[in-house]
This record gives C-alpha cells, sequence and structure tokens, in this order.
C-alpha cells in the first residue's frame, strides 16, 4: 500500500522489507538490492524522484511486487504457430505488457529453442520454466531464485490432470474446451502458488463442479420450467 | 439461419472463426460475433449471457477488446446459479485486471459469496479474490478470508490460504493477524492443507519480522517432525510421484525451513538430522528427486553451518554437475554460484567439470558456467583456467565468442601475475577472437607493451609471426602493425631475445611487406590503414634503405 507521511515527500512501500523511499534530488537508479537471496532481506533503499514515481505509482508498485514476490507470475499455453491457448497471470502486467512484452517477445524467444536444450530461459531478470507437450508449449515463469525443477513436475502435474479429464488431451481439445481448461488450472494453482498436490482431489473437485452445472442444465430443462417459458 | 445471431453456440463460432483463411477474414466474423454480443448484452438479455460471456473469453484470448464484456460478468457473478457465477468469475479473471475501477464493484458479491451455504460457490469468490484482487479489496475482505481458514471442507481452508497471501502482500499490514490460524494449519494432516499453509507461513515470515519469530520458535519442532514423516512415509498412491510421497510438500517444508533455520543456530541445530536424511536418501534418477535434493541444497546453504552437511551439499551438486541431463548441470551451475560466497574452496574442486560445461552445446549452460567460472578465478589459478577459456574460445560459436571474448580480457586484465604472461594471452585472444575485442582492450595492450620496455623486442616478434597466421583478426593486425612500426628494428636485428625465445629471421624488407599487406588487404578498415601508413612512415626513418 502506498502510503504518504504529511510533512514530506516520501513514499512507502513495504514488502519484504523493502521501503522505497523518494526523495527530492535523489538520482534516479535501477533497483539495486543487496541480498535478495536472504529471507528476511534487509531494508533496501531505492531512490526515485519523488516527480517520477508521482506520476506513475501503479507502475512502481506493480513493478515491485513482481520484483519481490516469489511466486508463479504467470502461465502461457502457446501453440508451435505462435497461437495463445491460455494465459493466467498472478503478477500485475497491464494489457499492453502481457501482449507486446510477455507473448510476443517471450512467445518468440521461446519457439525459437532448439529441441535437446535445457527448460529454462533467463527472460527480462525472471526465468521461464517450459515445456513442450506434442504441439503445445506449456510456460510458466518464476524467480530467478526459485526452484526451476519443481516447476517442471507442476507444468507435468497440470497435463496429467487435463489428460485424466480430457481422456488423452490433445490441443483441440484446450480450444474448444478453454473454460474447462482454465477451470482446472484453478483448481491447481491460486495466487501463483501450488493449490493441490493430489491429483485425485483435483479431479473430484471438478467432477463435483461440473454435476453442478449438469443438475443446474437439467433443472433448467424440466417440464416445469419448459411451462414457464411457454407461458411467458 | 443466420449463424452471426445471438444464438450461435460456442463451438461454432470457434469452428467459424478457425476456418478463416485470412486475418481479414478473422476480424470479419470476429466484428460480427462482438455486434451481436453488444446487442444482446444493451437488451440484457438474460438466456444467452452464459454463452456470450464464454464467446467474449475466446475473442479476447484472440487479442481483441472485449471490455464492453466487463458488466455481463458482475451481472453473471451477481446471479444465483452456480453456472453462471463459474462464468462469470473466470470472465472477471480473465477480462479484468486489478487496475480497472469496475474490479471493485464486485466487493460486495463477493463478500455474499464468501458467506454463501454452498462451499464451491465459497471456492470461486476465493480463487478470485486472490488471483486479482487490488488492495483495497483486500482490506475489505480480509477479515472473511481470516475466518475461512477454519472452515469445516479442507478444499476451502487452503483457498483461503492461499488467497491470505495475496492479501498480506497487498496489505502488509495485516500479516499480525494471519499468523494464529497459518499456524494451526500446519499442524493439519490434509496435503492441501499442508502445502498452502506451510506456504503462508513461509510468505509471513518474509513480510512481518513478528511472524518469522513466532513461528521460529513455536512451528519449528513440528515442521521437523512432519517433513520426518513425509520422508519415511509408506507407499501413498494418491500422492506418490517417482517413488516419493508429495515431493511438493517435501519442498515446501524445505523452504520454510530454510527460513527459519537462517541466522539462528537452534533452529538449524534442530533441522540437521532430517536434512542429513533427505540429501542421502533421496533418489536422484528422476526429476522429481532432484527437485527435492535441489531445494535440500539450498537450504543447507543457507542455515547455519554445519560442516558435515555443507561437504554433503557440494557433492551433490558436483554429483549434478556431472549429469547428462541438461536442466541438472544447469541447476547446478546456478546453486553452486551461490555456494561460492559460503565455502568458495568446495566449490573450486569442481573447476574441471564446470570447464568442461563452458564448451556445452547449450546455450544458457554455456553462460552460467562462463559466469560461474568468472568468480572461481584468484591469483592462484588465472593461468590454468585462462588456457582452458583460451581453449574454448577456439570450439566456439560466433554469438557467445564475444561474451567469453569479453569475460577472459577482464580476467586477464585484473589477474596477471606478469607482463608477460599478460601479453602472451592477449595474443592468443586476438589470434582466434581479435574481432570481438573491445578498443579499450587492445588499447590498452599497446600502452602495457610500450611501458615494458624489455619486452619490446619479445612483443614485436611474436606480433610478427602471429600476424603470419591470423590476418582475418582486424585487431591484431592493428597491434601487429602498431609494434612493427614502433619497434621495427628489433623484429629485424633480434634484439632483446629472451631465454624462451626461438631466433627469426626478418628483413628490413620482410617488415615492409607485412605492413602493405595489412593497407592492401581487403578487409582493412580505415583505422587499420591509417595506422599502417603511420607505421611505414616510422619505419622509413629508420629503414633507410627501404625508402621506396
Amino acid at each position: 500500500p502506498l502510503s504518504k507521511p504529511a510533512q514530506t515527500q516520501i513514499y512507502q512501500i513495504r514488502f519484504e522489507s523493502v521501503e522505497l523511499f523518494v526523495n527530492e534530488g535523489f538520482k534516479l537508479s535501477k533497483y539495486k538490492y543487496r541480498n535478495r537471496s536472504a529471507a528476511t532481506a534487509a531494508e533496501i533503499r531505492i531512490g526515485i524522484p519523488a516527480s517520477v514515481l508521482s506520476e506513475n505509482p501503479d507502475f512502481y508498485l506493480d513493478f515491485f511486487f513482481r520484483l519481490l514476490s516469489r511466486m508463479i507470475h504467470f502461465v502461457l499455453l502457446i501453440s508451435r504457430q505462435g497461437k495463445v491457448r491460455l494465459t493466467k497471470w498472478y503478477s500485475p502486467y497491464s494489457q499492453k505488457e502481457r501482449t507486446k512484452k510477455v507473448i510476443r517477445e517471450l512467445g518468440g524467444v521461446i519457439l525459437n529453442r532448439g529441441p535437446k536444450l535445457c527448460n529454462f530461459v533467463d527472460w527480462r531478470g525472471f526465468k521461464v520454466v517450459y515445456k513442450r507437450y506434442a504441439s503445445l508449449y506449456f510456460c510458466m515463469c518464476i524467480d530467478q531464485d526459485d526452484n526451476e525443477l519443481e516447476v517442471l513436475e507442476i507444468i507435468h502435474h497440470f497435463v496429467e490432470i487435463l489428460d485424466r479429464y480430457f481422456g488423452s488431451v490433445c490441443e483441440l481439445d484446450l480450444i474448444f474446451n478453454f473454460h474447462k481448461a482454465y477451470y482446472i488450472l484453478d483448481e491447481l494453482l491460486l495466487a501463483g502458488e501450488l493449490q493441490e498436490s493430489s491429483k485425485k482431489t483435483v479431479a473430484r473437485l471438478i467432477a463435483a463442479q461440473d454435476s453442478l452445472v449438469e443438475t443446474a442444465k437439467e433443472q433448467a430443462s424440466s417440464i416445469s420450467n419448459i411451462i414457464a417459458q411457454a407461458t411467458k | 439461419m443466420n449463424p452471426f445471431s445471438s444464438g450461435t453456440r460456442l463451438r461454432d463460432m470457434i469452428r467459424a472463426i478457425r476456418s478463416c483463411k485470412t486475418a481479414a477474414e478473422e476480424r470479419a466474423v470476429v466484428r460480427k460475433e462482438c455486434a451481436a454480443i453488444r446487442a444482446a448484452i444493451s437488451e440484457n438479455d438474460q438466456d444467452y449471457r452464459h454463452r456470450n460471456l464464454a464467446k467474449l473469453m475466446f475473442i479476447h484470448m484472440l487479442g481483441y477488446p472485449t471490455h464492453f464484456g466487463q458488466m455481463e460478468c458482475l451481472k453473471l457473478i451477481a446471479s444465483s446459479g452456480f453456472p453462471e457465477k463459474r462464468i462469470g468469475y473466470l470472465g472477471l479473471m480473465l477480462l479484468l485486471d486489478e487496475r480497472q475501477e469496475v474490479l471493485m464493484l464486485v466487493t460486495n458479491s463477493l463478500k455474499q459469496d464468501l458467506n454463501h451455504s454452498n462451499q464451491y460457490i465459497i471456492g470461486l469468490a476465493l480463487c478470485a479474490l486472490g488471483n486479482i484482487c487490488s488492495a483495497e479489496m483486500a482490506r475489505d475482505l480480509a477479515p472473511e478470508v481470516e475466518r475461512l481458514l477454519q472452515f469445516r471442507d479442507p478444499n476451502i481452508r487452503k483457498k483461503a490460504a492461499l488467497c491470505s497471501i495475496r492479501i498480506i502482500k497487498k496489505v502488509p499490514d495485516l500479516a499480525e493477524n494471519f499468523i494464529n490460524p497459518a499456524a494451526s494449519l500446519l499442524r493439519e494432516k490434509h496435503h492441501g492443507v499442508l502445502i498452502t499453509g506451510v506456504q503462508l507461513c513461509t510468505d509471513l515470515c518474509k513480510v512481518s519480522s513478528e511472524a518469522l519469530e513466532y513461528f521460529r520458535e513455536k512451528c519449528t519442532e513440528g515442521l521437523v517432525k512432519t517433513l520426518k514423516d513425509m520422508a519415511n512415509s509408506p507407499y501413498a498412491p494418491e500422492y506418490d510421484i517417482a517413488g516419493i510421497t508429495d515431493p511438493f510438500l517435501h519442498i515446501r517444508l524445505l523452504k520454510l525451513l530454510r527460513i527459519l533455520g537462517q541466522g539462528d543456530a537452534d533452529a538449524s541445530d534442530c533441522m540437521n538430522d532430517i536434512l542429513a536424511q533427505v540429501a542421502t536418501k533421496i533418489e536422484s534418477n528422476k526429476n522429481a528427486g532432484n527437485a527435492i535434493l535441489y531445494e535440500c541444497v539450498g537450504t543447507i546453504m543457507s542455515i547455519e553451518d554445519n560442516g558435515g552437511l555443507r561437504v554433503l551439499a557440494i557433492n551433490i551438486l558436483g554429483r549434478f554437475l556431472s549429469n547428462r541431463d541438461n536442466n541438472i548441470r544447469y541447476v547446478a551451475l546456478n546453486m553452486l554460484m551461490k555456494a561460492i560466497t559460503v565455502d568458495a574452496q568446495a566449490v573450486q574442486r569442481h573447476r574441471a567439470t564446470i570447464l568442461e560445461c563452458v564448451k556445452d552445446s547449450d546455450a544458457s549452460i554455456r553462460k552460467k558456467a562462463l559466469d560461474l567460472v568468472y568468480l572461481l578465478v584468484n591469483e592462484s589459478n588465472v593461468k590454468p583456467l585462462t588456457k582452458e577459456l583460451i581453449e574454448s574460445l577456439e570450439a566456439s560459436d560466433q554469438e557467445f565468442k564475444g561474451v567469453l571474448t569479453a569475460k577472459i580480457c577482464s580476467l586477464v586484465e585484473k589477474f596477471s601475475p606478469e607482463k608477460i604472461w599478460y601479453i602472451d594471452q592477449m595474443l592468443k585472444v586476438l589470434s582466434e577472437a581479435g574481432n570481438f575485442v573491445k578498443d579499450e582492450v587492445w588499447h590498452a595492450l599497446i600502452v602495457v607493451i610500450s611501458n615494458a620496455s624489455d619486452l619490446h623486442g619479445y612483443s614485436v616478434r611474436a606480433l610478427y609471426r602471429a600476424f603470419q597466421t591470423s590476418t582475418e583478426q582486424e585487431t591484431l593486425v592493428r597491434v601487429a602493425v602498431w609494434c612493427i612500426g614502433e619497434y621495427g628494428d628489433m623484429l629485424v636485428n633480434n634484439v632483446g631475445m629472451l631465454d624462451i625465445e626461438e631466433p627469426i629471421t626478418v628483413t628490413e624488407s620482410d617488415a615492409v611487406d607485412a605492413l602493405e599487406v595489412s593497407i592492401k588487404r581487403l578487409n582493412s578498415d580505415l583505422t587499420t590503414k591509417a595506422m599502417a601508413l603511420i607505421a611505414l612512415l616510422k619505419l622509413s626513418s629508420r629503414f633507410p634503405s627501404c625508402s621506396e
């Protein structure tokens, strides 16, 4: 939260003990932080001119949220032709950043990677873990200090759940039933973190919700409803 | 029947769009659909609201603007039926981001849904809140989420735990409220609740030092026990991945223990046994096992020193380094870079393998290995390391040569024990990759040569020899040309021969020819030609017989 003390022009964001101080006369410096991998980060002061910050506080809030959060920042599924099949954003990215920076730029980088290389790409200070399954690339963006091997497992976890749900899932399934793919993802990840390690549980939860939808459909087409419609 | 009435099924619209052959065709189809949907929206159509939102979401994913549909999400969320809410919340998360003011209007619906009698609806609300809420919404609804941390259904508790993470990130002041409920989650048995509860505690520690102290004091032992139980657990098919029970939970526990043990000797002591057990017992033939080992190594490196554990950790990294799997090697190099600050000696022992990685076929690995080597260089190992790096230079591709050259030059300049060694190395680099050498670097070389009067003869002879074989390297030509101009007489008369040198016969006209070649060669740019001309001028005064 951006709080502004009355007397001086100091903006303060506290997150992971990073304090962003704005003072007159400080030169704009790129974010510099000491000991970023420490669990309890020491106070880090970064000077940004007040005028710059007040022009666009949202940008800086977003920027630092992304920088300092350890989480999955976004999930991206793209086809070999670069078509987007699913995107989920857990960190703040503006619409423009989403299309230009991420989808186009990152998509380009990943689609150009050769086949036998490792599944990790350094991108704009972050790390993107990707894995190709048939014609689709599953990508998840994490931090430099995060466990990329685990994220590979998370991707595989997601793919296996999709596979069980659709029965040998293929790209067409994800195109025509994109909303269902999202429902499944929402049972797997929340706020950029893993939500459930049991595939069985995820399947059960999805089945229960699907059945609620079925029941509602049946009720809608039940006799009483038809009568109600006819007499409208 | 008109296929583009508001009655088009989602499936049919998708088919229609996919069958378009050109971008213009697609735009036309989308435009028609959007028009129909807009009309339905302005008529407040109830029947097709659900389907229209689904269509809008698909259109949004294609990259078209769909903000006119945002209010529809709100209307669906406000409906009473589960299917409507489900698609409404999905639409909300897809079409909006937290910067839209429209989002605030959902706060009331969210509040009601967080109190709904249908737990799946509570789940939908928690999901939306946890993924896109703004700071104000977080503040407003935090008490509801806090309450749900103790809900009867574990699936709700786990969603509430992750939702709480977003709340404390957006409003760190609220962190204190979540400490106690989070601690109770750690005592549960349900895996989903455990992994989310552990994650919540981890993030609480980052935001609040009060939380860190609390968990450290009250929960470390319990967490160690939970990890022990996981490590010793019998086969559990529901959570088994590659023979390990719930690797995700293993990893999250290790992450939290790392934070608790860091900077605290008692907490670190408490976890030594289990860390040793994990490090030695987990099988590393599958990715899941390696992911756990990787996390374990990270934890060992961060907590207070226990000599035995550190050695164990570095050994694991050493094994990772020789693994055939690219991912494992990449990860090992990454971790070793951090391990240097903790135990540089141990990392030095793996120098040979790291140097192998500099020649790897994977660009990501080469780069990481090079960064690591750079950090490993010191006065005592600079000579063998530079030798290896220069060898890699010969085998590397154009893209990598630039980076590698820069690093070698930097190292050589920083750590050079003697001038003659520096000159030798620079010569090799210039011969192999002169075109990648920056101006400041070869200028510096010239300065060093001119300041080393005892090496003038050596330098000019060595450069002359190199020049014979590597004329495609522009900077080599320039340095050679400068030297020949300055010290041509030493070249011709073998002045200042060192013990290690072999005599070389170069006549005055040979020297002049060399300069002529430099001017005439096709690739020579203006700088080179100019330098060669100046050199010729210098020689003309020293070699009067060759004046023509």
